[in-house]
């Protein structure tokens, strides 16, 4: 019931306490000692990269940065509970103009500080999502997408006749909610780094494993003492949270809002594209897909029809083609050529015997 | 006033059993939810604005010509991107169908601009008296129409040989496999006909109202509510459910205020699946824990 075959091979107890305990790439004798290194090596150094980045960018970059950073926070929030947890949301702008409207709000009708709204966003769109998963989580499968649907649909069309929050013609944020850009930078970086932290360690908890023992087989798991509902729910919450908060930087960059673009569909669309052409499931995917998704919109800017178009050929093609996406793709590469440059060495050959067994998914 | 809602709803209702019935013949078949369905009712009208306009037929007589287009599309895509993917399961299909509802989209964006069209016949503006109610002409066309529909698809199904396969398809395809039936050559001629079935609905409702290249999400939705009221993949249940959410919609739109029709549907959608998700048709699935 999900995008592709995740059944394990059957491995013999040993070869899955190995494999448990090493990824591929230290199986290969140059890489053995080195390769967990280079695996956090590449990760800090992409880190203070990031955290350096006003130091170099330019002013436009960095508002660059800010919208891929949020896709990247979106679509790995959409991740978690439409990949890890097999509920394929079509629902999540809901928590886009939740997010949105709730920081907007605060800050016009009340004096809370601004890192505050921020996380009351965050709160207001779990709690929300909680209500919804108490409606909506006994549906399965593609009833569920349809009720997210029919819930964000619903949302949309409220906020456009809800005179409170301005109609159709939506808020305006005051004016000393402006920030500047390294500000706004900072603050999706730190939203983008929380959430990947939240969402690698959380599915690689227990916690994550029931989730992911349900998305394979709900009853097995049911079996097995995992209950699904309370997994489901709180995932649900989780994943609104941080799409929340995204919202309301959203919000705070644009400085205005209105409901056709807050609660717009294009939001959980593009989460959906980014995360499939990147790799569903995977935690490295997302991060991915939104680089690709943003140059392709970046480079056609001027052109969007061609540029959504190249986007939907590539979406097809990746389902049809490579339905674990680009991620996947990338490794199986990386792996094949480092077999190839090694194939020589006879010493090697056991390394190599014992790939199948490995599950790529250990890399990060 | 109330009655007079009532007649409005119930035809306006024909109007959305038109655009619903291929959506249910493809979810019933293949279990699957065509999240391009949208598009080819927009495509569909679209064509038939290419064919009015080149040959000045009438829209609803250069169905001729669309609809066996139509049908050869929707053969196409279900052989050739939809079905080697059935196998793993609905979200797949959920993405590749809506990658092509993208494709589609702005296509039809790049062909025809992103102005709004609308088709045109001598009966568009026209009304019908109908207990002293006046009645869009068009809609009456599309009640007519869908009625026809309906019965003829369950014609085909419960009469014809083919329909036989195809039920038999839908009951468990491992199994009409073993006694011979060609189950993706079914699946694809059902996919095919939902197509041409949708460019009936397509043209129907370029006649009633303006479409453009992105209205097709819309009348997506609206076809959701239909199929989750009836029943997903329920023909009968199709029929009722359109006119139903057309009478639920015109009186309580009556009520409430016009600007809170989309909000009433979907408001509507969620709670069928809350209290009823297999509609009042459904076949008893595991669609809830």
């Amino acid at each position: 019931m999900t995008l592709s075959d995740r059944q394990p091979e059957p491995l013999s107890p040993e070869t899955v306490e190995q494999s448990a305990k090493r990824t591929w790439f230290e199986k290969v004798p140059v890489l053995k000692r080195s390769g967990r290194w280079i695996k956090w090596g590449i990760l800090v150094l992409l880190l203070v990269l990031a955290f350096l980045g006003p130091t170099y960018l330019s002013v436009f970059d960095l508002t660059l940065a800010f919208t891929l950073f949020n896709y990247m926070t979106l679509a790995q929030s959409w991740n978690l509970l439409g990949g890890y947890g097999g509920q394929f949301s079509l629902g999540h702008s809901l928590f886009v103009g939740v997010g949105s409207y709730t920081v907007a709000v605060l800050l016009l009708h009340t004096g809370m500080p601004l890192y505050l709204t921020l996380l009351a966003s965050g709160c207001l769109a779990s709690g929300i999502a909680a209500i919804a998963a108490l409606l909506l989580m006994r549906l399965r499968e593609v009833y569920f997408s349809i009720g997210s649907l029919g819930l964000a649909m619903a949302a949309l069309t409220w906020m456009i006749n809800w005179s409170y929050t301005g109609a159709s013609s939506g808020l305006s944020l005051p004016p000393n909610a402006a920030l500047d850009y390294t500000t706004l930078y900072f603050l999706s970086l730190a939203l983008l780094v929380l959430t990947m932290v939240c969402i690698v360690l959380l599915v690689r908890s227990p916690f994550g494993l029931r989730l992911m023992a349900i998305r394979d087989d709900q009853e097995a798991a049911a079996e097995l003492g995992v209950s699904s509902f309370p997994v489901k729910l709180i995932t649900f919450a989780i994943s609104a949270f941080f799409v929340g908060i995204a919202g309301a930087l959203i919000a705070l960059n644009n400085l205005s809002i209105e409901p056709n673009s807050a609660f717009s569909l294009n939001w959980v669309i593009t989460m959906i594209i980014i995360t499939i052409i990147g790799g569903i499931a995977t935690s490295i995917g997302p991060l991915i897909g939104a680089v690709v998704f943003f140059t392709l919109q970046q480079a056609l800017q001027g052109y969007q029809n061609w540029s959504t178009l190249l986007i939907g050929v590539l979406l097809i093609l990746i389902i049809r083609l490579a339905p674990d996406g680009i991620w996947k793709v990338l490794i199986d590469g990386f792996q094949r050529l480092t077999e190839i440059s090694l194939k020589l060495r006879p010493a090697n050959q056991q390394s190599t015997s014992q790939r199948e067994e490995d599950t790529v998914e250990n890399i990060v | 006033m109330f009655f007079y809602h009532l007649i409005d709803g119930f035809f306006l209702g024909g109007l959305y059993v038109t655009i619903a019935v291929g959506l249910t013949l493809v979810f019933g078949v293949m279990n699957m939810v065509n999240l391009a369905q949208g598009e080819f009712l927009i495509g569909a009208a679209y064509l038939a604005y290419s064919v009015t306009t080149h040959i000045h037929l009438d829209p609803l007589l250069s169905l001729i010509i669309v609809a066996p287009i139509m049908f050869v599309i929707g053969y196409v895509v279900q052989r050739v991107l939809l079905n080697p993917l059935i196998k793993r399961g609905q979200e797949t299909l959920l993405v590749a169908t809506f990658g092509l509802a993208l494709v589609a989209e702005t296509t039809f964006a790049l062909v025809y601009g992103n102005n709004t069209l609308a088709l045109n016949a001598p009966y568009t503006l026209t009304g019908i008296t109908i207990f002293g109610d006046t009645v869009r002409t068009i809609y009456v066309i599309a009640f007519v129409v869908a009625v026809l529909m309906v019965g003829g698809m369950y014609l085909i199904l419960t009469r014809l040989r083919f329909g036989k396969s195809v039920r038999a398809a839908a009951e468990d395809p491992a199994a009409a496999a073993s006694v011979g039936i060609n189950v993706p050559l079914v699946y694809g001629v059902t996919f095919g006909l939902a197509a041409a079935l949708s460019a009936v609905g397509g043209t129907l409702i370029g006649l009633s109202y303006g479409f453009g290249p992105t209205t097709g999400t819309e009348w997506l939705l609206r076809s959701f509510v239909v199929i989750v009221l009836g029943g997903m993949g329920s023909l009968w249940g199709a029929l009722l459910g359109g006119i139903l959410v057309g009478v639920i919609e015109e009186v309580s739109a009556s009520f409430i205020g016009a600007q809170y029709r989309d909000l009433i549907v979907f408001a509507f959608l969620v709670l069928i699946l809350i209290i009823r998700p297999q509609g009042l048709f459904g076949r008893k699935v595991s669609v809830a824990k």
